[in-house]
């Protein structure tokens, strides 16, 4: 019998076939602690846990330490996120992920965003309320450029949204699994840089990418775009972004945070949309990380190989 | 010359190729100065003395066409005549034309705005994000739910196309539907009752008509789906905004969206301005830079073809 431990979900139980599938794998001790536990209960909690799944929350050195019988961490959600990859792999402890599960997600919220920045949704639904009767003027989107920073699957979510809206698509990254749509056109990174009115990320949420986005990146941008990014928030560099915006570099920006990045003052900017995103965040990619992650939990616990290791 | 009243605020900022043609076709031009819609009286006093008029949303009842004694066309900016006595401006000898199915982009972009931004809680997470408030709720996706979309003429059709692109099975309702157009954008065409029943999220692109006045009130709203999202930028009036106001407070709407509302600008309190799961913006989907140069272009195209006697686009009285 192999005990697992499951941290930072919204939800009070799992989908019931990932409860099941776990069960028939001999896991039957499985224990959910809330997503907002303190750490003295994570710590007593971790010590005689087998394997961890992990929705959001971090996971670090100390807590590692506490878990000495773990054998794998699986999040439940693309990207590593708040886990310490480095102190994983000193302790031997495999850290999955579940790529792919987010993708229509990420996009539906990227483009959401996008719309909402362009047409200043939040401001006016707010100075609406107050009375304000407020008249603006912004851009139609067929015959402007969203240029695509980052070239996986993710971004072929958000080309094919983005082509419904008539933008120009420009892409550019280095990924292997480059996304293949008929009318893309594959540039350098410099030119979509250069060339946007608007830009999306769409990188892996791992740290190797993290502040791909940064000073360099507004510098080279196209004087007033607008930025989203809800790929992981680390990959972005909030400082530069602030910057960008307050000298009108940049004209919108809409991207994701963590529960440590709310209230930063680059959100008191009117130009600039926060949104908290730091795990799967509809029904549907939850339960197809979930049953990803306890696919890996399962064949870890059994001798068998795990997919998608991040360590 | 001839002298030509624009109602419109901002078309000598945001039109420049409507005004020069006006200009080039030896037209005056002269602006509403009140930087809003006219009243009636400020309107009677302004157009005297006019032979044209772009206009607004300036009520044009019998009193107006009475009061503009030389006029002889109105453009109006944009599409919605409820503002027009059409049957007026026939006794008194005026062609009004408009601009139909020109803002037909701009009006489906704020239309997909609103519905971002009312089903995934955009506007109220922001403020959260920048009061330093961490919450976090979890959504349905998009893909294989139902959009329904009521009325299916210019407007219908984009937003349509692009709840297609989106991944929703789209149903739409029209009294005379483009059979042409659902089979090319591939929706399904289906009864009233039908659409209201299936329609996870609820899409107003109807005009408004005596018929169409609260066509979505306490009754409508029972037979749509429980915990619908309703999005209007249609016009305020197809909407019993006290019905959507309860339904909003029992749950059986999760939430909605609207770009106009029953008495613009709304009153202060409005009973939709409690609910958080209401968002709203101030009748400004059609306010593109692309959509004014091109409306602008097409209200001085009306007013020069009528001056050259020739028949104006889309002439409806």
């Amino acid at each position: 019998m192999s005990n697992v431990l499951v941290m930072g979900i919204d939800s009070p139980t799992f989908p019931p076939e990932v409860a099941e599938g776990l069960q028939r794998a001999g896991c039957d001790a499985v224990r959910l602690v809330d997503a907002e536990a303190g750490e003295a209960d994570l710590l007593r909690e971790i010590a005689g846990a087998d394997a961890l799944m992990v929705g959001r929350g971090r996971v670090d050195a100390a807590l590692l330490n506490a878990g000495t019988g773990l054998k794998i961490i699986a999040r439940i959600g693309q990207g590593a996120s708040g886990i310490d990859l480095d102190a994983a792999r000193e302790r031997g402890v495999a850290v999955t992920h579940a790529p792919g599960t987010e993708d229509a997600s990420r996009a539906e919220l990227a483009f959401g965003l996008l719309l909402c920045m362009v047409r200043e949704i939040p401001r006016l639904d707010a100075v609406t309320r107050q009375g304000v009767w407020m008249r603006t003027v912004f851009h139609e989107l067929p015959g402007r450029t969203l240029g695509l920073i980052g070239c996986g699957p993710g971004a072929r979510e958000m080309a094919i949204i983005a082509r419904g809206f008539g933008l120009r698509l420009l892409v550019c990254g280095t990924e292997k699994d480059c996304l293949s749509l008929d009318g893309l056109d594959r540039v350098s990174r410099k030119d979509v840089l250069r060339d946007s009115h608007y830009l999306s990320v769409h990188l892996p949420d791992v740290p190797a990418n993290w502040h791909t986005v940064g000073r360099e990146a507004f510098t080279s941008a196209r004087k007033g775009a607008m930025l989203v990014n809800v790929s992981g928030p680390f990959l972005m560099d909030f400082d530069a972004a602030q910057d960008a915006l307050a000298s009108g570099r940049l004209a919108g920006l809409a991207c994701c945070v963590d529960p440590s990045l709310v209230g930063h003052p680059l959100f008191q900017h009117e130009r600039c949309i926060g949104y908290p995103y730091d795990g799967p965040m509809t029904r549907e990619s939850f339960r197809a990380a979930a049953l990803s992650a306890a696919r890996n939990v399962a064949a870890a616990l059994t001798g068998g190989s795990v997919e998608n290791r991040l360590a | 010359m001839k002298k030509v009243l624009v109602n419109l605020v901002n078309y000598e900022k945001y039109c420049r190729i409507g005004c020069d043609h006006l200009s080039a076709h030896g037209f005056a031009l002269h602006f509403n100065p009140y930087g809003r819609v006219y009243q009636p009286e400020e309107l009677h006093r302004a157009v005297a003395d006019v032979e044209a008029v772009v206009a607004d949303n300036e009520l044009w009842d019998e009193a107006a066409f009475r009061a503009a004694k030389k006029l002889k066309v109105i453009a109006k900016f944009g599409v919605g005549l409820n503002n027009f006595d059409l049957e007026a401006a026939r006794r008194n000898g005026v062609i009004v034309a408009n601009c139909a199915g020109l803002n037909a982009n701009t009006v489906s972009e704020q239309t997909l705005a609103l519905f971002f931004a009312v089903t995934r809680s955009i506007p109220r997470l922001a403020r959260a994000v920048r009061q330093g408030v961490w919450e976090r709720p979890v959504f349905t996706e998009y893909g294989g739910r139902t959009a329904g979309v009521l009325g299916f003429g210019a407007i219908g059709r984009k937003v349509a196309e692009k709840l297609v692109a989106l991944g929703l099975r789209v149903v739409v309702y029209d009294k005379f539907p483009n059979l042409a157009e659902a089979g090319r954008i591939g929706v399904h065409v289906a009864g009233m009752e039908e659409v209201l029943a299936a329609s996870d999220y609820l899409f107003l692109h109807v005009p408004y008509l005596p018929e169409t006045h609260h066509l979505i009130n306490d009754e409508t709203l029972l037979r749509m789906k429980a915990g619908a999202y309703l999005i209007n930028t249609a016009r305020g009036m197809v909407v019993d905004e006290a019905a959507v106001s309860r339904a909003l407070a029992s749950g059986r709407l999760s939430g909605m969206a609207s770009d106009v509302f029953e008495t613009e600008p709304p009153p202060p309190d409005l009973a939709l301005f409690r609910h958080s799961n209401y968002v709203c913006t101030p009748h400004i989907a059609g306010d593109a830079y692309e959509n004014m140069e091109a409306n602008g272009l097409a209200t001085a195209t009306i007013i020069t073809d009528v001056f050259a006697g020739r028949e104006p686009k889309n002439r409806q009285a």
